[in-house]
């Protein structure tokens, strides 16, 4: 114990030397703190009051300005040319809760060139648009596609990665490596709230880039357990709950995989943006999930029309298959600010008991719509 | 006054003189968009680059010049020089590289290159710092930095 204790010691002292022995006035001078930030603004409204439509939108048919509305900060500190201290934090409101998040809190060191090492909380960089999905001046929707940024329940984690970029005649590739895990708290009707454990996470995405393409594919695997909160055990023995609460107490380091693959594409005022992705828990009460969706975008002047096509297919468990359409113009208002307006439409599957990317708002309501029309406008803003 | 009385009584002299005078302005708005010249330090190990290099350098992608550890600096993003720049080098319009480096910020990759007001501010700090690279106006250069490539937009 204490031979542990000393090597973890002289690992951290080890670790801090280069920091230390930069002077007072090198460290963590506030001139050299830089302040930036995002935020949108968006309002939705659907053509249905049965149920609410996409997980994180909660749309339905009264128009709402308040639950896709948020702001985030970040601060870079650098200590040197080699280390650097990045925070970013979301402020939002939703569930009748103001809440802040922690997005990013990494000590990031360059070891040269070709070579970062990050260590901290991260959003999970998995997908093409992982790390600025919370940044939507960045991207040329409203809400990145739900058939595939919605599938992954995590989007943070705690772990380290790996930045490695390699110079291939005029092109890049970057492998990233990365591990940690991660726990994530959710609502679970009136039983309170369910714990579920990621633990052992570890992935590789990989990105080959030119001056006008990128194309990425990445892999995820790990461990998910639920923790019953006690309560749950003695309402599904009383059959107040239904059976489907049984998956908590039968989710016990069970592997989950998570696999992408995308593609963006730059030819000169014409942008193709497209990924898919897999997810599959390993059990039979669970759903495997195949997204995918493409998004063609012209650029005239300021505007910037687009259509997406996505599906989204379910293999058991929850039926959630679903086809979407959204017809999109993204306007741009300032440097840093824009304005985009969205129409889309969702057709489910005829399958039974196809619930597409709805969530029933009212519990005793059990019947899902055919179809969704929805209408959504955003204002979002980089600083 | 001859010439007024021709361009009175002849439409196709009207028209003649609209063309001759579109095609001074057109030869006078050309002569605007001069060179640009990217700049280091008289002491600087670095010699020439390409136009590749200066794109990649720019947009974060590397460090160094023939293994020669390089900082860029870049001007006022609402300078004639730098919308020029960006659109002919970089290849991005002004949204284009908002949206880049709001990608690159925010996701703890890289930030931005420092910018400064205007050519006689990047000439004194390139002349300053050997590993400093800027860009300026090619008529505005003398003999306190060196010229490293010159682009003509």
């Amino acid at each position: 114990m204490m031979k542990k204790t000393f090597c973890c010691g002289l690992v951290a002292v080890s670790l801090t030397l280069p920091v230390c022995q930069l002077s007072q006035a090198e460290v963590m001078s506030p001139s050299n703190i830089k302040i930036s930030g995002f935020g949108s603004v968006v309002g939705n409204v659907t053509n249905n009051s049965d149920a609410d439509y996409l997980r994180t939108a909660k749309a339905n048919n009264e128009p709402d300005f308040v639950r896709e509305t948020f702001i985030g900060i970040q601060f870079n500190v650098p200590y040197s040319d080699e280390f650097e201290f990045i925070t970013q934090f979301t402020g939002d409101y939703k569930d009748d809760t103001y809440s802040i998040n922690a997005e990013w809190i990494v000590g990031k060191w360059r070891v040269n060139d070709k070579l970062t090492v990050r260590g901290g909380r991260f959003i999970l960089p998995l997908l093409a648009q992982s790390d600025t999905v919370n940044v939507n001046y960045a991207h040329p929707w409203i809400r990145n596609p739900a058939e595939v940024y919605e599938m992954l329940p995590i989007s943070n984690f705690n772990g380290v990665d790996l930045i490695a970029t390699l110079p291939v005649g005029d092109a890049f590739v970057i492998l990233q490596p990365f591990y940690g895990a991660t726990e994530l708290q959710s609502p679970y009707g009136f039983a309170g709230v369910v714990t579920t454990d990621i633990d052992s996470l570890k992935g590789l995405k990989i990105r080959y880039e030119t001056d006008n393409h990128s194309f990425n594919i990445g892999a995820m695997k790990t461990a998910v357990s639920m923790r019953d909160p006690g309560v749950v055990t003695g309402l599904v023995g009383m059959n107040v709950l239904p059976s489907a609460v049984l998956i908590s107490r039968a989710l016990t380091n069970e592997p989950l995989d998570f696999y992408s693959a995308g593609w963006i594409g730059h030819f000169g005022n014409f942008e193709v943006y497209s990924e898919v992705s897999r997810r599959d828990l390993d059990n039979p009460a669970v759903s495997a999930i195949d997204g995918a969706y493409v998004t063609g975008l012209y650029n005239i002047g300021k505007f910037a029309p687009s259509l997406t096509l996505a599906k989204i297919k379910t293999e058991r468990g929850k039926n959630q298959t679903q086809d979407t359409a959204t017809l999109s113009l993204r306007q741009s208002l300032l440097p840093g600010a824009s304005l985009k307006y969205e129409l889309q439409y969702g057709k489910l599957d005829d399958s039974p008991n196809n619930r597409g990317l709805f969530a029933l708002s009212n519990p005793a309501t059990a019947k899902f719509p055919d179809d969704v029309l929805m209408f959504s406008v955003g204002l979002d803003v980089s600083f | 006054m001859v010439l007024r009385r021709i361009i009175k009584e002849n439409w196709a002299g009207k028209s003649v003189l609209a063309i001759a005078v579109s095609g001074l302005l057109l030869c006078s708005v050309n002569a605007k968009a001069e060179k640009i010249a990217l700049i280091v330090s008289k002491t600087s190990p670095v010699a020439t680059t390409d136009a590749k290099t200066i794109k990649d350098l720019f947009l974060g992608k590397v460090g160094a010049i023939k293994g020669e550890k390089v900082k860029p600096i870049a001007q006022d993003q609402t300078r004639p020089i730098t919308l020029l720049f960006n659109s002919t080098v970089l290849e991005k319009t002004e949204d284009q590289m908002r949206a880049y480096w709001s990608r690159m910020v925010f996701s703890g990759q890289q930030s931005p290159p420092p910018s400064l007001a205007d050519d006689q501010a990047v000439k004194l700090h390139v002349a300053a710092d050997p590993s400093a690279i800027g860009y300026v106006q090619s008529s505005t250069v003398d003999d306190s930095v060196k010229v490293i490539f010159e682009l003509a937009p």
